[in-house]
């Protein structure tokens, strides 16, 4: 990075910071810090839904997907709309009518305090570790690319945002949000710009898609169907995307307290409702632009040698171990593969047609194979062969102008602070309002809001200690941060679904079927991790989520006289 | 949350089930669009 860069990063970092601390006055009583006085607006319950939601891992994640698995991704969101739907409906106006602080709060009074204690448990150990490893996944990619230590990045990744967050809560945290998205639209928005700008002269937007588009990048609906039977364990098509990505986004935005936290500041259930169903709207067409993003990364490769491997700090280990001369054959063979495909690109804009796409496809799948080779070499080598994420940046640092690469780094740190901030305020909210104060009575106001500000500091010094011990354990926990979540948010799901529409199931019996339905659904991620079975991990959300119905109504049939239903 | 929810008028459409049936229709129009888009380039 150049001085300029610096200067970008550290300017827009430092006005975020100042921002924060600016708009931490707030009434000292855990309405104002947790809920800000419920006094938001929608679209500000918006952005803060939407700041919370994008982490950094989708900014390097999403277009790196883009590049190496086309634009399949975004049908994960499909059910994101219909979800937000569903709270609106049943979420909202309850926990709005109970004015509850925490979404686990409602389960004490629907079933009983154990299952109120289960379900809060759950959620801080889930979010408690994703959070953490959401400071780790950025900070390792920055770490690896720009050569910075790791844990100094995982400081400033998760050490900084602490300020605001734990001087102003949820009014700092959905102040500095609504900034945070701004810039980092803005800023997604030059880069794509810059990508566009950087194809020959030649190559126009319409002219990059369709090269990309007969190379394979441009599968935004796919079916999962494969030789006439659907695909369970394939991740990423329509119906995988409306059904399992419904149940995880309703688990996310219905009893995840880091979203749940956000819509509950609004001043009102309407603003409440507006903010979820705007986002509802946007995300589909935002999540499109930025894997779009990453396929316009993907054309720009097609014209220029692309990189052996994305991840410049593995293949400098390689080029200095036993494997250089095999890396060295193999990257000629890259070089070889560009001439000729430089070449067939040529006689495409001149006249295009099925042999010259046929021969682009062919040289793709060469590249592709070479690639694999590669991975094959970093592995052998001890090193993580997975370079997706590495992808954007690596662009970015390589072919952005000065200044704009500072501020593509700064939108890494913004993206995760705003995810990470909303996450502290809401363990912090349920570590107070489910725990704390239950067994811990503080006599005034005054002390709560002390007691709140200390949790979040704890839980920010938490989430670090677990980001500095992944560095110790390698970089493929990046995948760990999709995954922790459907492994518990069926269960967390089913929970609340059997409160709001299953009346007859009460507490013992909920209490049980979620902990069966914990031990399968992680039973079933083993035995798929294993290869035993094939089941893409959004399935998880949907299984979880029915088991603890299906074992609710059974063990509430079995013991009739325990934990009674709902009147 | 205030008591004033239950006063409080549903912007643009008249009922609430006018804002989701929007957001269902801006759903199966998006889809439909990335289909499109998905036959025309891919």
């Amino acid at each position: 990075m150049k001085p300029l860069d610096w200067i970008v990063l550290i300017t827009t970092l430092a006005l975020i910071m100042a921002y924060g601390i600016y708009r931490s006055r707030t009434t000292r009583n855990l309405d104002g810090y947790f809920l800000s006085n419920r006094s938001m607006p929608w679209w500000l319950v918006l952005l803060s839904i939407m700041g919370t939601q994008a982490s950094a891992v989708t900014f390097l994640a999403a277009p790196g997907q883009a590049y190496t698995d086309g634009m399949r991704f975004v049908q994960y969101y499909f059910g994101l709309p219909l979800a937000a739907i569903v709270v609106c409906i049943t979420f909202v106006p309850v926990f709005s009518r109970l004015k509850i602080y925490t979404a686990y709060e409602f389960l004490e009074g629907r079933f009983d305090g154990k299952t109120r204690t289960l379900t809060s448990f759950l959620f801080l150990l889930q979010r408690g570790l994703s959070t953490g490893i959401s400071i780790f996944a950025p900070s390792i990619i920055l770490s690896s690319l720009l050569g910075w230590n790791i844990y100094w990045t995982n400081l400033f990744m998760g050490g900084l945002l602490i300020v605001y967050t734990v001087s102003g809560g949820a009014k700092a945290v959905a102040y500095t949000q609504q900034l945070q998205i701004l810039i980092i639209f803005a800023g997604m928005f030059i880069a794509g710009y810059y990508v566009v700008h950087s194809l020959p002269q030649h190559v126009g937007f319409t002219d990059a898609l369709e090269v990309s588009g007969k190379l394979g990048r441009l599968n935004v609906i796919t079916s999962g169907i494969k030789n006439g039977k659907f695909d369970w364990g394939d991740k990423y098509n329509i119906i995988s995307g409306i059904i399992g990505g419904f149940f995880l986004q309703l688990s996310y935005f219905g009893a995840d307290q880091s979203q749940v936290g956000r819509y509950l500041t609004a001043r009102s259930v309407t603003q409440s409702r507006l903010g979820l169903l705007m986002n509802g709207i946007v995300k589909i067409p935002m999540q499109f632009l930025i894997l779009l993003i990453g396929v316009l990364v993907f054309t720009f490769y097609q014209f220029n040698k692309a990189p052996a491997f994305f991840n410049g700090k593995e293949l400098v280990r390689l080029e200095t171990s036993v494997y250089k001369d095999s890396l060295k054959g193999l990257q000629q063979r890259m070089d070889e593969v560009q001439v000729q495909r430089e070449k067939a690109l040529s006689n495409y804009a001149v006249s295009p047609n099925e042999r010259q796409v046929a021969q682009l496809r062919s040289l793709q799948v060469t590249t592709d194979s070479v690639r694999q080779e590669v991975k094959s070499l970093v592995r052998k080598n001890k090193g993580d062969d997975n370079d997706t994420n590495y992808i954007f940046l690596r662009f970015v640092t390589d072919y952005l102008p000065v200044g704009l690469v500072g501020l593509l780094i700064a939108i890494i740190f913004l993206a995760s602070w705003g995810s990470i901030a909303a996450a502290l305020n809401s363990l912090a909210s349920s570590t107070v309002v489910d725990f704390h104060k239950r067994f811990c009575r503080e006599k005034t106001h005054e002390e709560e809001y002390k007691m709140s500000r200390w949790y979040t500091l704890a839980w920010g010094v938490f989430c670090i200690g677990v980001a500095m011990f992944a560095s110790n354990i390698g970089n493929s926990l990046i995948e760990a941060v999709n995954i922790l979540g459907s492994l518990f948010y069926g269960t967390i799901l089913g929970v609340f679904l059997v409160a709001f529409y299953f009346k007859r199931i009460g507490g013992t019996a909920v209490f049980y079927a979620a902990i069966i339905t914990e031990i399968i659904t992680i039973i079933l991620f083993i035995a798929s991790e294993l290869k035993y079975i094939g089941l893409g991990f959004l399935w998880l959300n949907a299984i979880g989520g029915i088991c603890v119905v299906l074992f609710g109504f059974l063990l509430q049939w079995v013991l009739p006289q325990k934990g009674k239903p709902a009147q | 949350m205030s008591t004033q929810d239950n006063k409080e008028k549903v912007p643009i459409f008249k009922s609430w089930k006018g804002w989701y049936a929007f957001v269902v229709v801006v759903l199966v129009v998006l889809i439909v669009l990335f289909y499109l888009f998905t036959q025309k380039f891919a």
